[in-house]
């Protein structure tokens, strides 16, 4: 996956979704944990622009995300573009980086290499991120 | 580095020396089995719901992909010293909630709020990662594991599960 060069900024009043698939990352109280926002093996982490689409067509396009890694989806954590960047950790950065089957898709970067930082903005990001949970009408 | 308590294996160690003095230290080793036996059946209740918990990530977490992306498989290594970690917790010791890293590791958590939380990741070398939020205030930083709580880890846990 390459970064776009030039690339349109995204705004800080967008909606961003971040596919959650794995059971331990949503915590009892329905919380999403860090861990859901750590990058890796990649620099940087998927997520997808809520755009003007009918929330069916993002909850389709997570479920083709999910099919495609034979995992099931559980929901996605939603977050605003203006709570992903942080004075703190300057370099992070939301860029849209369209894919063929998902044009809405973009990716956070300019994480450190460090995992204790790596870990304090996943945290960060976390902390502003609401998960909603996939609707039973959207499970088959 | 400054620990919070020493661990039950460091007390082995001078329980071997009391059995070689006399038959009457005898008396009292046995009696201070009896006593570490009680103690170690108190952590491993307070433990038991980590552990299991750890045990069914190690089912969730054993092939590659497992979050849908494209983590690594739980590192056996990190996995036995988070089961470790948490049987050396002091006793009456907040118990943490784990999950596994998208790189393999275990991470421990002790949460009350969204900000008011902390996140340890415990590495395959030993090396303790940990972050924690207070309202709009993050800390972080690297920290080894020596088969105790370290106390910056204590004062954490602290300030997220006042006593």
């Amino acid at each position: 996956m390459s970064e776009p060069r030039g690339h349109v900024r995204i705004d800080d009043r967008e909606m961003l979704a971040r596919f959650v698939m794995a059971p331990s990352w949503v915590r009892a109280d329905g919380g999403v944990r860090p861990e859901a926002f750590i990058p890796h093996p990649h620099p940087s982490l998927s997520v997808d622009r809520h755009g003007t689409r009918p929330e069916t067509e993002l909850w389709a396009r997570g479920r083709r995300v999910a099919d495609l890694r034979k995992q099931p989806l559980l929901g996605r954590a939603d977050l605003g573009a203006g709570q992903v960047r942080d004075p703190s950790a300057p370099s992070i950065d939301i860029v849209p980086v369209p894919l063929h089957d998902a044009p809405e898709h973009a990716s956070i970067i300019g994480w450190p290499s460090e995992k204790q930082g790596q870990k304090m903005i996943a945290q960060r990001i976390a902390a502003s991120a609401t998960f909603v949970r996939l609707p039973r009408d959207q499970t088959i | 580095m400054s620990t919070y308590t020493p661990s039950p294996s460091r007390r082995t160690h001078h329980t071997r020396i009391w059995h070689d003095l006399n038959p009457a230290a005898n008396i009292v080793r046995e009696r201070l089995e009896e006593v570490r036996a009680h103690q170690q059946r108190s952590i491993l209740l307070g433990s038991e719901t980590v552990l299991e918990e750890l045990d069914r990530l190690t089912q969730e977490c054993a092939s590659s992909g497992w979050d849908g992306y494209d983590a690594a498989p739980l590192n056996r290594q990190s996995l036995a010293l988070a089961r470790d970690f948490v049987l050396n917790l002091p006793l009456g010791f907040p118990r943490p909630s784990p999950a596994v890293d998208p790189d393999g590791s275990v991470s421990l958590e002790w949460h009350s709020a969204p900000r008011r939380t902390l996140s340890v990741s415990i590495g395959a070398d030993g090396a303790l990662y940990y972050a924690a939020l207070f309202g709009n205030e993050s800390h972080g930083g690297m920290l080894c594991y020596d088969e105790a709580l370290p106390d910056r880890i204590a004062d954490l846990v602290d300030e997220v599960i006042p006593a």
